[in-house]
């Protein structure tokens, strides 16, 4: 069994993960959205985005939408298998 | 790093609220473009009533056309909904065909049971079983509908008791512009 994922399991990371995770692969989620579903502050999501993009489990897409800049973002193919395995590990300490 | 069970379950049960949460999201963005096409079937067609039952009876192809197109936009996102799904989801997901067919046979039987009915009348009861539906819905999917479908009861109300001359024209911009507008809101969500 692999052990825990040390940079997800962080409880805001985590629901952050899993909103991510439950996007259907290829679509990506504003940043003001995943902050407004986290109840998180601009603090707080810099700081644990920073953490998750640079382990390589999410991915930041900055563009413009008119003259208003527009931050997307997705769980990586790395960032989803991290996920499913953590995942597994938190189902096999219940088993 | 060291998990206790206790940790574990905690995390799992934030993982499952996500889910939810994102799927009640999803719910929103996908039911919004039917609202939005019914709000405009309404609006155009409904007005029509007004001018007499042969009218009305001319706009039918449009509410036909509605309901294909709901039918195919909901299978849509059920099939890409299904994709996201473990094979035990997949399973307890409801039967949302026979769950329709349902609601139009007990539509039907009403009308029949209480006919003759006015098109005022049978506009009307459409229009309650579609905001019970979506009243029912809210409960299932997301409070949001429960908003819509209380909206459209009320709106349906006011017009049938208290606007007697314009219903059909009452129907089309309030309970229609409702429709939009939920739609609207929704589609953001």
């Amino acid at each position: 069994m692999d052990g825990p994922d040390e940079v997800i399991h962080q409880s805001t990371r985590l629901k952050m993960t899993a909103t991510l995770n439950a996007l259907p692969a290829g679509e990506m989620l504003e940043f003001g959205k995943l902050k407004a579903i986290l109840g998180a502050t601009d603090g707080n999501m810099a700081t644990h985005l920073g953490a998750l993009e640079k382990a390589g489990y999410v991915e930041m897409l900055k563009d413009y939408v008119g003259k208003k800049p527009r931050t997307r973002i997705s769980l990586s193919r790395e960032g989803r298998k991290a996920f499913q395995r953590h995942v597994a590990y938190l189902k096999a300490l219940l088993d | 790093m060291t998990i206790t069970r206790e940790d574990a379950a905690a995390a799992l049960d934030d993982i499952s609220a996500a889910n939810i949460h994102m799927r009640r999201l999803r719910h929103y963005r996908e039911t919004a473009p039917i609202l939005i096409m019914w709000g405009v079937i309404w609006l155009v067609a409904l007005p029509f009533g007004d001018l007499g039952v042969v009218w009305f009876t001319a706009t039918a192809p449009l509410f036909i056309a509605g309901i294909i197109g709901s039918n195919i936009i909901g299978k849509r996102s059920r099939l890409k909904a299904a994709a996201q799904l473990t094979p035990e989801e997949r399973a307890a997901q409801p039967n949302m065909n026979l769950a329709m067919a349902a609601v139009g046979l007990t539509t039907v039987a009403i009308a029949i049971a209480f006919w003759p009915l006015t098109p005022r009348d049978l506009n009307a009861l459409i229009a309650l079983i579609c905001a019970g539906v979506y009243g029912g819905m809210g409960a299932w999917l997301g409070w949001r509908f429960s908003l819509v479908g209380a909206l459209l009861g009320v709106g349906t109300l006011v017009g049938f008791l208290f606007v007697h001359h314009f219903y059909f024209t009452w129907m089309a911009v309030v309970c229609g512009g409702i429709f939009i507008g939920s739609g609207l809101l929704l589609r953001k969500a």
